[in-house]
């Protein structure tokens, strides 16, 4: 008796072993269909009918290391129904709901609710919009490259903001809770730097071509320019982590609802930008809010600080020549009155004048 | 303060001799020529006291916080060009960049300050002793502009010696004028980038100050042209990174040049760390204030009433000191 | 003469300072003249002579190209990793005209044959052996770096990793699998690199030929070449040409290049069944 008691807990042990062998360690769970058998290859791809190289490889080690990491490829890549798969016409819907259950949570995953107030802004596909206007605008992945976790100092992740930006896709329920014993995303993001997030949106805003074709407003036009020369530009080129990038005014926590600046839900519109400005301006007031921040100093716009420059300049010119004819001229006539450029005695009067 | 007679003599700072004198008698000492610089010896690291401890550690903070504050900003100013990344990573970043170059406004102010507090209790100290001459200060005086053409004109060959100045001549009191200029023009505008929430407050608060009709006719008419707070702080960004820009090319091409690389100041002229002047320099460029520190300086008036007794110039005579032997 | 002063030299420390500060100076110069000449900021004077001095050509179908490689990170979504490229003059010589994905004609399979080269080069598959010297001239493949003469690998694709199953990461991503000649034991290269005499010499003069002598040349380039590669089973069956063993191959590795790895895919569907695809 006592030994089939002892037999069995042991048995037990052995089971719970080999579930936790068998179930916990599992990495590969995201290529079930072995997708990867193929498409591992760096050089698979062709050359397509409008001459333009694509390439189909998913990098293995890269995919393990993204945030999709878990999603199998046909929750996206739904149309694949064989293999060999047809040429895939197709575009990825990332509202479609994946097999991934986050926690806290009945229903599976999608990114429907954050595509929902990313077609209302104004990057979002109107039925009113001209075609070119249509194509040139972003779809989801245009942005979003399956980011990399990348390891970060945990006092460099901002929890506060960090969650709020989870709530815009995740329920609010237990997501603080999710998210503080989720250590991989304690020590680790996949956001943009600022930086990175310039270069983004620079992508299309310094496309001055593209942008005229969607007859974007002279302000719009200049506006990656008027940035760069901006305080905020300077020292986001130069590597602050601080310093306001492109969204950091222009998009709330949302991240998505970006709006022209005469739309009433935009963070730039003059009624909320007190709101915007104080994330950084603590201090910030009624007035400030004024001061421009993509500033241009124009002939046409602002003469009075155009011109106010340009005499500037030209005091500076002036003064520079003068100064430096002065001590040309200073130092010629010194030297022929017998100065001399002497480098170990301090009496310097050596030559004989030749004046 | 002097003793000096005779005709062609001078009373030490009297500007109304005539210009082109040759000879200055000085009591107890002699017919001093104009030209006496070539025959004197020096020391390099200074003969003639000529500023106090208190104005070289003022230079010490204008200096050191300058090159801090011109690398820093000129690095953020220029960010797009490839140099600017190299000399921020130096100084540890863009953010620490900026904070450094607060640090250094913060100091530079702080030196200012200091200057201020010596230039004003300076000059009542004196007062109070009696000994005040504002001749010897950088007050700007109309002789200064004749000291600048009579220079000119003996550079371009046109008089014979150059004129006798003061202890600051026309070519200091411009700077030390250029730099009081550029401090304001700096300070107020990097505080305005600085504290844009406060400035953006003031300017339109200061507008309150005024009578309700100007308000009206200043809204209405001017502010087209002249938008407050947006227009001031445009204009701060334009004068902050336009005086900068001119003070480092002024400081670089000409302050350095003139200090320290034309002949007579090569290699070095210790001044900014000694705080005295070489025999040479001081008679060369400001022969009046030698003139009164002979008077105030016992063992200078012996060396050179020994050395124009050497060179027979202790009673008036007309001799060209050109025919004089020199020092080896 | 009166009692001199106590130094007339400047103290040797002079050279400390005064260096500094002619370097300060320097700094400003060399900025301020960068600033107006080279710099985004130059003036607008010297635009004309600087476009003269520094001739950029504009090619539309360069930057077109350009432009679609960048675009092409967008339209991938899966990060697209850095892969080391060979240099000009190292590159095989059928680079020149057939690119990186040679193959196009075979719409089901190009993709998977562009894959291969990323293994070996043209020739491997390509190769033509000369009916006269087959005899005394046997074909064995081995590793080619341009770079290394003697390559040791490990290389890309020859092992798993135990853990994790994914391929091993190398460092070596430049070998491939190369034919040589071996006549008497001695090894000869079958391929031509871009360095090649001779090619070096059709690049020169290739513009200059007529449709009719570059023919010609073609020939001459391709006398080692077939235009129809081996066949899957040349080299992934039990008794191919490859000793993947002495290549380096893992047991394992091996055991799925042989047997092609897709064992159940060709049971389940019929219609990849590769062979016949290149009747």
């Amino acid at each position: 008796m006592e030994a089939t008691k002892k037999y069995f807990t042991f048995s037990i042990y052995v089971a719970v072993v080999f579930i936790i062998l068998i179930f916990g360690f599992r990495v590969e769970a995201s290529d079930k269909e072995n997708c990867l058998m193929c498409h591992k290859y760096r050089f698979i791809g062709r050359i397509d009918a409008n001459g333009k190289k694509i390439n189909y490889n998913v990098d293995e080690h890269m995919y393990s290391k993204s945030v999709h990491r878990n999603v199998s490829c046909r929750d996206c890549h739904t149309n694949i129904k064989k293999l060999p798969h047809d040429p895939v016409t197709e575009e990825v819907n990332c509202a479609n709901q994946c097999h991934i259950k986050p926690p806290f949570a009945e229903e599976n995953f999608s990114h429907k609710k954050i595509i929902d107030s990313y077609n209302q802004s104004v990057h979002g596909i109107k039925s009113e919009d001209a075609p070119e206007l249509k194509k040139a605008k972003p779809d989801c992945k245009f942005c979003h490259l399956n980011p990399i976790y990348t390891r970060v100092d945990e006092s460099r992740i901002a929890y506060e903001e960090t969650l709020a930006r989870c709530k815009n896709c995740h329920q609010k329920e237990g997501a603080t809770q999710a998210y503080k014993h989720i250590t991989h995303r304690l020590r680790h993001k996949t956001s943009r730097s600022p930086q990175e997030i310039v270069l983004l949106c620079s992508k299309c805003h310094q496309d001055a071509e593209l942008m005229k074709t969607l007859n974007v407003k002279d302000a719009g036009l200049t506006a990656v320019e008027t940035y760069k020369h901006s305080i905020h530009g300077k020292a986001v080129a130069l590597g602050s982590q601080v310093a306001a990038d492109c969204i950091s005014c222009h998009a709330s926590n949302a991240l998505h609802d970006i709006y022209k600046k005469d739309h009433g839900s935009a963070t730039v519109n003059k009624d909320n930008l007190k709101i915007t400005c104080k994330q950084c301006h603590e201090k910030t007031n009624d007035r400030f809010v004024e001061i421009a921040v993509h500033s241009r100093i124009d002939r046409n716009e602002k003469p009075l600080l155009f011109f106010a420059g340009f005499g500037l300049k030209l005091a500076l010119f002036a003064t520079v020549f003068g100064l430096m004819s002065l001590l040309s001229l200073e130092t010629h006539a010194r030297k022929k009155n017998g100065m001399k450029w002497q480098i170990k005695r301090g009496s310097t009067w050596r030559g004989k004048s030749k004046r | 303060m002097t003793t000096v007679s005779e005709a062609s003599a001078i009373k030490a700072g009297d500007t109304s001799i005539a210009e082109d004198d040759y000879f200055t008698y000085v009591e107890g000492v002699g017919n001093i020529p104009r030209d006496i610089y070539r025959h004197v010896e020096s020391n390099p690291l200074g003969d003639l006291p000529r500023y106090s401890i208190h104005i070289i550690i003022q230079h010490f903070f204008v200096f050191t916080t300058f090159i801090v504050l011109a690398a820093t900003g000129m690095a953020l100013h220029f960010s797009d060009l490839f140099w600017a990344p190299y000399l921020i990573s130096f100084f540890g970043g863009a953010d620490t960049a900026r904070l450094i170059h607060r640090i250094a406004a913060a100091t530079m102010v702080f030196g200012g300050v200091y200057h201020l507090i010596t230039i004003i209790g300076g000059p009542l100290l004196k007062i109070h002793k009696g000994e005040f001459d504002y001749r010897r200060t950088q007050i700007p005086r109309i002789q200064d502009v004749h000291d600048l053409v009579n220079d000119i004109k003996y550079f371009l060959g046109l008089r014979d010696y150059r004129p006798r100045m003061e202890k600051f001549m026309y070519k200091q009191k411009l700077h030390y004028l250029a730099i009081l200029w550029g401090n304001t023009v700096l300070i107020s505008a990097g505080s305005s980038l600085l504290f844009p929430e406060i400035t953006a407050r003031i300017y339109s608060e200061a507008v309150g100050f005024l009578p309700e009709s100007l308000v009206k006719i200043f809204s209405e008419t001017v502010a087209n042209l002249w938008p407050l707070p947006a227009f001031f702080q445009d204009f701060a960004r334009l004068m902050h990174v336009d005086e900068a820009i001119m003070a480092l090319i002024v400081v670089a091409f000409w302050h350095l040049s003139n200090v320290h690389l034309v002949p007579g100041r090569f290699p070095l002229q210790w001044t900014f760390l000694t705080g005295r002047i070489t025999r040479e320099h001081q008679i060369e460029e400001h022969f009046l204030e030698y003139i009164r520190n002979l008077n105030e300086i016992p063992e200078e008036k012996e060396y050179m009433r020994k050395l124009l007794e050497e060179k027979g110039f202790a009673n008036k005579v007309k001799v060209s000191v050109e025919d004089l032997p020199r020092p080896n | 003469m009166p009692e001199k002063p106590e130094r007339t030299d400047h103290p040797i420390f002079v050279y400390l300072i005064g260096f500094g500060v002619i370097m300060m100076i320097l700094a400003v110069l060399a900025g301020v003249l960068f600033h107006f000449t080279l710099s985004p900021h130059a003036l607008e004077i010297i635009a004309p002579v600087k476009a003269k001095l520094i001739s950029v050509e504009h090619s539309a179908i360069l930057e077109e190209a350009r432009k679609h490689e960048k675009s092409e990170i967008h339209r991938h979504f899966h990060n697209i990793i850095e892969f080391p490229k060979l240099s000009e003059n190292k590159r095989p010589v059928c680079f020149i005209c057939h690119s990186d994905y040679p193959h196009s004609k075979t719409k089901k399979v190009r993709s998977l044959l562009n894959m291969h080269t990323q293994y070996f080069v043209c020739e491997t598959c390509h190769i033509k052996e000369d009916e006269d010297t087959k005899k005394d001239t046997k074909v064995v493949y081995t590793w080619y770096n341009p770079y290394d003469d003697n390559p040791k690998g490990p290389f890309f694709g020859t092992s798993y990793d135990a853990e994790t199953g994914k391929l091993v990461e190398v460092e070596d991503k430049l070998s491939k699998i190369a034919p040589y000649f071996k006549k008497d034991g001695d090894l000869s290269s079958a391929i031509q690199v871009q360095d090649a005499p001779l090619a070096k010499d059709y690049m020169k003069v290739r513009d200059t030929l007529t449709p009719e002598q570059r023919d010609g040349i073609k020939m001459k380039f391709h006398v080692n070449v077939k235009p129809k590669g081996h066949e899957c089973n040349i080299c992934h069956s039990e008794d191919g040409i490859f000793d993947y063993g002495k290549l380096g191959f893992s047991k394992n590795r091996t055991a799925d290049l042989k047997q092609l790895n897709v064992k159940g895919l060709i049971t389940k569907y019929d219609d990849f069944y590769l062979p016949n695809l290149f009747k």
